[in-house]
């Protein structure tokens, strides 16, 4: 007897469970540096290229996971997103070499690989039009909220159990993935619009053609930049202005809650008004806030500030983004779409990390990133600028009016 | 300790309006006006800041020295 009946809430629900895991899990790691360094008697250079591997394996294998949920099943590739995650961590248990730390956390980082653009593609398609942006807001949403619980439970086991039972541990927090994606597969539907017929490489071929998705793409590399940036070099950032040490856990709390109002604002402001017009607006923002930082005498109160509404801009970018690519190719591949679109993402990431660090060594100082930020921040603006959604597919003139 | 809370306080207060002006304004763009939709959506919003707010200063003065640690690992890498 089938008790539940089939509902796109379920998908929801399922989408959100999982980013919450998948992004709380993955912003524990850092809690691991120490013990596995000390483990390893090696620097801490080795665990950073470890993880930036991790990150750049997790932009490769985005469309590749997108595209195989696009033609088997979000479900299905979640499962298997999943069972991933729970071996590299059960590996971290067992890292006793380089080769099992570079090992673990390439794994690691295809396991996690897709598992944002999946949860927002699946949960787009299930929910009607009208609701569809503010659905995004709260699954990136849920995944903020991760990390406020899964890092200090980890950090907990860490202190109680050691990091090698932590590992193990956090396998197990990774297991209710496998419950959410068999609600996922039992109540996803893509019969609910109309949609496409096109295979994934006439999707890939017909979007590498389009300006817009070239355009949004480029300008997702910039979100990327910024965020990894202001995350990796905020503490340091503020320790070489003599301010507190403790200002920097305040400052990335107020970030992370502030994130969490902002993608659900954004996400329903973008079932309102248009959304290329609100990334202009959010770029620009951040750029505006980037100056006012440069130019605001840094203490306390302005870096709170700072940080709050920076925030509110964080990944506000993303329930948007997604949303634009499903507006323009519609539901059918948008999950292998848009993993090409995060690559950029990581891309940016990778950079936004990789220069800050190789800036400040050079000249001493992290201003000529800073202004970078603000310039990368209006161009991205202006790149947004002329998207349109209103397109007209080649091969079957299937069209769809925002 | 407390003069950091207090300024936590006043820097959430502050981003908080910021965030209220700017949906106000955008909405003024929005083609189609449900005055009551944007109405609870902003009570929701409003009630689960306020949730988190308060869970949230009440972890940095239980916990403030361990949560900070946690941070700096998290940005080291």
């Amino acid at each position: 007897m089938n008790l539940l009946k089939k509902s796109p809430y379920y998908v929801v629900f399922g989408a959100a469970v999982t980013v919450f895991i998948t992004l709380g899990i993955n912003h524990s790691n850092g809690l691991f540096l120490l013990p596995i360094t000390n483990e390893l008697n090696s620097g801490r250079e080795l665990f950073s290229l470890a993880a930036a591997f991790g990150i750049l394996f997790s932009g490769i294998g985005a469309p590749f996971f997108g595209g195989l949920s696009d033609k088997y099943g979000a479900g299905r590739t979640i499962f298997i997103l999943g069972l991933l995650q729970i071996i590299s961590w059960i590996w971290v248990g067992n890292i006793n070499s380089e080769f099992d730390l570079f090992g673990s956390r390439i794994l690691m980082g295809i396991g996690q690989s897709g598992v944002l653009g999946i949860a927002l593609s699946v949960t787009g398609r299930s929910i009607n039009s009208k609701n569809k942006s503010v659905f995004l807001g709260i699954i990136m949403a849920s995944g903020s909220f991760g990390q406020f619980v899964m890092v200090p439970t980890i950090s907990y086991f860490i202190n109680n159990f050691g990091w090698v039972y932590s590992s193990i541990l956090a396998s197990v927090l990774i297991s209710p993935m496998l419950i959410m994606s068999i609600l996922i597969s039992k109540n996803s539907s893509s019969q609910n619009f109309i949609d496409n017929d096109q295979t994934i490489y006439e999707s890939f071929k017909n979007a590498i053609n389009n300006r817009s998705y070239k355009l949004l793409t480029a300008g997702f590399f910039v979100c990327g930049f910024h965020v990894t940036f202001v995350s990796t070099h905020l503490p340091a950032f503020l320790s070489d202005n003599n301010l507190e040490e403790s200002l920097a856990g305040f400052a990335l709390a107020l970030i992370g809650l502030f994130n969490i109002f902002g993608t659900l604002s954004f996400g329903y402001l973008g079932s309102k008004i248009s959304k290329k017009n609100l990334l202009s607006t959010l770029y620009s923002l951040r750029s505006l806030l980037f100056l006012s930082f440069i130019i605001a005498p840094n203490n306390e109160f302005t870096v709170l500030v700072f940080s709050a509404t920076l925030g509110i801009l964080w990944l506000s970018t993303v329930p948007l983004t997604n949303g634009i690519i499903t507006d323009i190719f519609g539901h059918k591949n948008s999950s292998m779409l848009f993993g090409f679109t995060l690559m950029s993402h990581h891309a940016g990431s990778f950079l936004g990390s990789w220069l800050g660090g190789r800036i400040f060594d050079l000249y001493g100082s992290y201003s000529p990133v800073w202004w970078l930020c603000v310039i990368l921040g209006f161009t991205s603006a202006l790149i947004h600028f002329p998207i349109t959604t209103n397109v007209k597919l080649n091969t079957n003139e299937y069209a769809i009016k925002t | 300790m407390n003069y950091q809370l207090l300024i936590f306080a006043g820097a959430f207060l502050t981003a908080w309006i910021m965030l209220e002006v700017f949906f106000k304004v955008s909405l003024g763009f929005a083609n189609e006006s449900s005055y009551e939709g944007n109405d609870n959506f902003l009570t929701y919003l409003r009630l689960i800041s306020f949730l988190l707010f308060i869970s949230t200063f009440l972890f940095f003065v239980v916990n403030e020295d361990k949560f900070t640690n946690i941070i700096l690992f998290i940005c080291s890498i």
